[in-house]
């Protein structure tokens, strides 16, 4: 009997992203990630909390040896902020969990033993560390939820936009949408639109833009003001975190890796869903 | 009322792994039970582990996952029970858990109240496979 996983932290479901498998590559180049009046630096403190994912696509000089190049360098901003997010969901759970039944096994034996805490200091601080942890689990459990649809598989995905936009009010000039197909899994948009929409039917304004399908819809409350739900998450963690900010951030990032983009503009929404060539990859369409 | 089977809790983690005696103390006092908290110890200690013995293990020891020492243990032995337990388990990880051979494969509950349903749930899984006269199998 011997021990021969693999090691904890790299393990085939949660390993970080190697350098060939970036998502730059899979990433839309023609989504106009700036709109032009921030370019031209009209709202500059909007785009300055963008910045950090704008960065993770930075391109990586591979080597040429193979085994270096299946290696992430220690300075690939990706890699480094993927294994990191993967290190604080899930380490920081293990000291999380012995406080917070530390705190339990205490009031239990306070029970025990007859001594009344009632409104005494070692009630306050018994509750205090209580609400601490609750809070701590919560925010790790955010993510933990991230650092998954980040490393998880992705299986490819291939099916008609009607899937994603069946029950909604559909706004369009295009003709023949719902047998468009594309290539994220209508699942995820679909969940993605029940949160917006809180589980009725959103009015969606799709139009067929440079290869991909754009589903425009209003921002709900909980990322009014430009901000993507995956920023809006990771900004304030004690504000998004086992909201409906969290699921939608979750839903963000894995349309962002099936090659779609979430971009927040104004009180809007846009969901910009990719094409599936006529010889595409190969997928399941049913 | 059956006799608790003999349990060896497996984690890297003492203060989990002494929390974990605690409540089973709570649940089970007169099971006993064993806490091999050293990892250069581990296979030895569950090759000589008791017959019927549930075994609670650590989804990661030493930074080293534990689902090839489940695997190879519950085909040595099909006689034991192995619960997987963990700080952070993803689905796909309690998946595996139960393809390596575990009746369970779960995340480590955060509060004391949910660590005793949990276990009291195991403990009861276990005493009914063991009226039925059947080992291992799944439950997950």
């Amino acid at each position: 009997m011997s021990a021969r996983g693999g090691r904890g932290h790299h393990a085939e479901e949660s390993r970080p992203p190697r350098a060939d498998d970036s998502r730059t590559a899979r990433r839309p180049e023609q989504i106009p990630r700036v709109p032009p009046d921030v370019e031209a630096g009209a709202r500059p403190y909007r785009w300055a909390t963008v910045a950090p994912a704008r960065e993770w696509r930075v391109t990586v000089p591979v080597p040429n040896s193979p085994r270096l190049a299946a290696e992430p360098a220690a300075t690939d901003p990706q890699a480094f902020s993927e294994s990191l997010l993967y290190s604080v969901s899930h380490d920081l759970r293990s000291p999380l969990l012995t406080m917070s039944l530390s705190t339990d096994l205490i009031e239990d034996a306070l029970r025990a033993s007859g001594t009344e805490t009632g409104d005494t200091s070692v009630s306050v601080a018994l509750d205090a560390l209580r609400h601490g942890a609750r809070d701590m689990e919560r925010m790790l459990q955010g993510l933990a939820l991230l650092s998954r649809a980040y490393n998880g598989a992705v299986e490819p995905a291939r099916a008609p936009l009607r899937l994603v936009l069946a029950g909604h009010l559909v706004i369009s000039d295009a003709s023949d949408l719902n047998e468009t197909l594309i290539t994220v899994d209508p699942i995820v948009v679909r969940e993605l639109l029940d949160v917006v929409a809180s589980d009725g039917a959103a009015e969606l304004h799709v139009r067929i833009e440079e290869g991909f399908a754009l589903v425009e819809v209003a921002a709900p409350r909980q990322v009014e003001g430009g901000v993507t739900p995956l920023m809006a998450l990771v900004s304030s963690l004690t504000y998004g975190a086992g909201t409906a900010v969290e699921t939608l951030a979750v839903r963000q990032v894995l349309i962002e890796r099936h090659g779609g983009r979430v971009c927040a503009e104004g009180g809007r929404l846009e969901i910009w869903l990719p094409l599936a060539d006529s010889a595409g990859p190969a997928g399941d369409a049913s | 009322m059956m006799k608790p089977p003999p349990i060896m809790i497996v984690d890297d983690d003492v203060d989990h792994a002494v929390i974990a005696r605690t409540v089973l103390a709570m649940l089970a006092p007169s099971a006993a039970v064993e806490v091999v908290t050293d990892v250069r110890r581990v296979e030895e200690r569950l090759r000589a582990v008791e017959q019927g013995a549930l075994i609670l293990i650590d989804r990661v020891l030493d930074m080293v996952e534990s689902f090839a020492v489940v695997a190879s243990l519950t085909d040595e032995r099909p006689d034991v029970r192995v619960v997987i337990l963990s700080a952070a388990m993803s689905p796909e990880d309690a998946r595996r858990g139960c393809e390596a051979g575990a009746m369970l494969a779960v995340q480590k509950p955060g509060g004391l109240a949910a660590w005793k349903v949990l276990l009291g749930d195991i403990l009861r899984q276990v005493a009914e496979s063991d009226r039925s006269g059947s080992a291992g199998g799944a439950v997950a």
